[in-house]
């Protein structure tokens, strides 16, 4: 995994949740019979794991879509391919749908894509050879347009040669994946922690409480617990946390009482994102 | 049942994050005596879904040793356990009771009743309303509201504005006009019926949830506003919950080719809930809502961070300071609303808390309204 900013991590979730808002229900692709979708699916096969950013089916073709915030890289192709030959079986157990087509989208942010022209002509060359994967790009604030390949179905072409508008106000449903770096991890289980304490008044946690507290995100492949102790012993240098009894409870550094406390906890946890050290950036 | 025993029924409406009030006798009402160390709490239930809460007052003995104050509370759920409805005969002192364990208590809050609901509820009573006097008091102005129907002739409704700024709002009130900026509290008002024979009652309607009934009077006047007030907060929770969003986790196992597939399905995404303001926001406006939602707990008692900020809009992500829940906020300069992003955390009680601090903080005219009809 290429070594990457903060700041592109953050753009790349939110490239991800944009992907994902052209498919709430009353928009052109929910309406286009893309009803179903699901958000950072983790598939585990015996020798291979896919983690594809969002995957949405109609009744006849499922959309396997990746985000990248990122210029183009070598590495894109090769993800896409491997999304293209994820079992047949795997597909039908997910959907239910006995045969379906599929497609996978690579989509970029147009300002990235556009900053390499070599990258972007090797990408768009490459592509050309690929009859499954199509190229999306999105231009901030506007819209979502197909720009190289074809879905194999005239109606879907036509719309997203058009281009599919974005929701001016993003949910965020998906804030996590697997290898995002653990200071993005540490500062979404602490929020959650931190909000978790006012509804129990109470402010220790064990390592069942955050896993809990992040049902639903998926953060990691492999041991979750050990993602999830990272981001713990992350946050104590960060002075968000202190340990109770090693390796079992912990508590937040803020007391439920006082105001002033509560805002220094806020401003360090703000800070975890605002001023990453190098060395953190990419922990997988 | 309600209404169905002599006395004057007092009544306070809570929303619940409870699964069953079980779990408050369970989990809670331990904890609770040690904090408060003179209140004693003994729930027993339910018997026809309705559980009874006897508060003990150590504070106050009677004659005989070893005996003191005993207060009860019937309790009623509704909405599928969302709304509580707890409701007595006698007058039991509610700081000695309800207040100290709601406020204890970081899954209860107090449902709220607001202006636009009480002004309504008189509306559909006496639709001719006159403003026939008003007093001024220390921090709070009375406004009494006359019905000139034909059958109503009594002085119909007294209204309790509280005050922040005494000085300030009373000039507003006595110079500009007769109700200024000032936050509809407590309302008493009296309901007639002059048939064969004539039916009165009197009933204070608080805006923290309490309906009480005054004096003695006629009970099915009493349950009848009482139907009027769970079927409006019965309402609200349905719009909330439509706006909620929910997921589940789902896990599918493919037995040919040794896959799992996990994955998060968005069952509900969420909806918008509106609070319409009485004047579009203007800068010093979104800088004021932003500030009591992210920093100024004293005021609000909620905290948060600015997720984003443009000169045209500020988006909040906020935290009830009292276990209420979160929320997202999204507040535009020149737009005449504020939108509510709920989250997976988000409920009535945050939705209501966030509406009262808008009420009180930055104005006395919004109404909450939901986008999902």
């Amino acid at each position: 995994m290429a070594t990457l900013s903060i700041k592109t991590y953050l753009d790349h979730m939110d490239l991800k949740n944009w992907a994902f808002s052209l498919f709430d229900p009353g928009r052109p692709l929910h309406t286009h019979g893309f009803k179903n979708g699901r958000t950072t699916p983790t598939i585990k096969g015996e020798t291979k794991t896919y983690t594809p950013d969002v995957v949405v089916w109609s009744d006849e073709m499922i959309l396997i879509l990746e985000c990248k915030g990122g210029k183009p890289v070598e590495d894109d192709l090769t993800q896409g391919k491997s999304y293209v030959d994820i079992p047949e079986s795997v597909l039908l157990e997910l959907t239910g749908l006995p045969s379906i087509r599929r497609k996978v989208i690579l989509l970029y942010f147009k300002n990235m894509l556009d900053l390499d022209p070599k990258a972007k002509e090797d990408l768009l060359s490459k592509l050309a050879l690929e009859r499954d994967i199509v190229l999306w790009v999105y231009d901030r604030g506007f819209s979502i347009t197909s720009i190289q390949g074809s879905h194999d179905e005239d109606g879907l072409d036509s719309l997203l040669k058009g281009g599919v508008d974005v929701p001016r106000l993003l949910s965020h449903q998906i804030e996590i994946q697997p290898d995002s770096p653990t200071v993005l991890l540490e500062t979404l289980l602490f929020r959650k922690l931190f909000e978790r304490a006012f509804r129990y008044r109470d402010a220790r946690f064990t390592i069942g409480n955050a896993r809990e507290i992040l049902e639903g995100h998926v953060y990691a492949v492999k041991n979750p617990d050990r993602r999830l102790s990272d981001a713990i012993r992350s946050a104590e240098t960060h002075d968000l946390c202190s340990t109770e009894q090693p390796g079992q409870v912990w508590k937040l550094n803020f007391l439920l009482e006082s105001n002033a406390s509560i805002g220094n906890y806020l401003q360090r946890l703000h800070s975890v994102l605002s001023y990453p050290s190098l060395n953190e950036f990419s922990n997988g | 049942m309600l209404g169905s025993e002599v006395g004057v029924i007092k009544e306070v409406f809570v929303w619940s994050d409870f699964d069953s009030p079980t779990e408050l006798m369970d989990k809670w009402l331990l904890a609770f005596e040690s904090a408060t160390k003179t209140i004693r709490v003994n729930m027993t239930g339910p018997i026809n879904n309705e559980w009874t809460l006897k508060f003990t007052d150590l504070e106050k003995p009677l004659g005989t040793e070893g005996n003191f104050e005993q207060y009860y509370y019937r309790l009623q759920t509704h909405c599928e356990g969302r709304l509580w409805e707890l409701y007595t005969y006698g007058s039991p002192p509610l700081h000695r009771t309800i207040s100290p364990l709601v406020k204890f208590v970081p899954k209860l809050g107090y449902a709220i009743f607001p202006p636009n609901f009480i002004k309504d509820l008189l509306q559909s009573y006496g639709p001719n309303q006159e403003l026939t006097a008003f007093k001024a008091g220390r921090d709070y102005f009375f406004i009494e509201v006359g019905n000139p129907s034909e059958h109503i002739r009594e002085n119909f409704a007294n209204m309790t504005y509280r005050s922040s700024n005494v000085q300030e709002d009373f000039v507003t009130l006595v110079e500009e006009k007769p109700v200024g900026p000032l936050l509809l509290t407590s309302t008493d008002f009296k309901i007639a019926y002059h048939s064969s024979k004539v039916r009165t009652c009197r009933i204070r309607i608080e805006i923290n949830g309490k309906l009480d009934q005054l004096g003695r009077g006629d009970t099915d006047i009493f349950r009848e506003v009482r139907d009027r007030v769970l079927k409006f907060l019965e309402n609200q929770i349905e719009k909330t919950m439509l706006s909620t969003p929910t997921s589940r986790i789902e896990v599918k196992k493919d037995a040919k080719s040794q896959t799992e597939i996990v994955s998060r399905e968005i069952t509900q995404l969420p909806q918008p809930i509106v609070i319409k303001l009485s004047k579009p926001i203007d800068p010093s406006m979104q800088k004021r809502i932003v500030g009591l939602f992210t920093q100024d707990v004293r005021n609000s008692n909620f905290f948060g961070t600015v997720e984003w900020k443009s000169e045209a809009e500020g988006v909040v992500r906020t935290t009830d300071a009292q276990g209420g829940g979160d929320a997202i906020l999204s507040i535009q300069i020149g737009k005449d609303f504020l939108m509510i992003s709920p989250l997976l955390t988000t409920t009535a009680r945050t939705i209501d808390r966030i509406y009262h601090v808008i009420l009180e903080k930055a104005d006395v005219d919004s109404i909450l309204t939901h986008t999902v009809e």
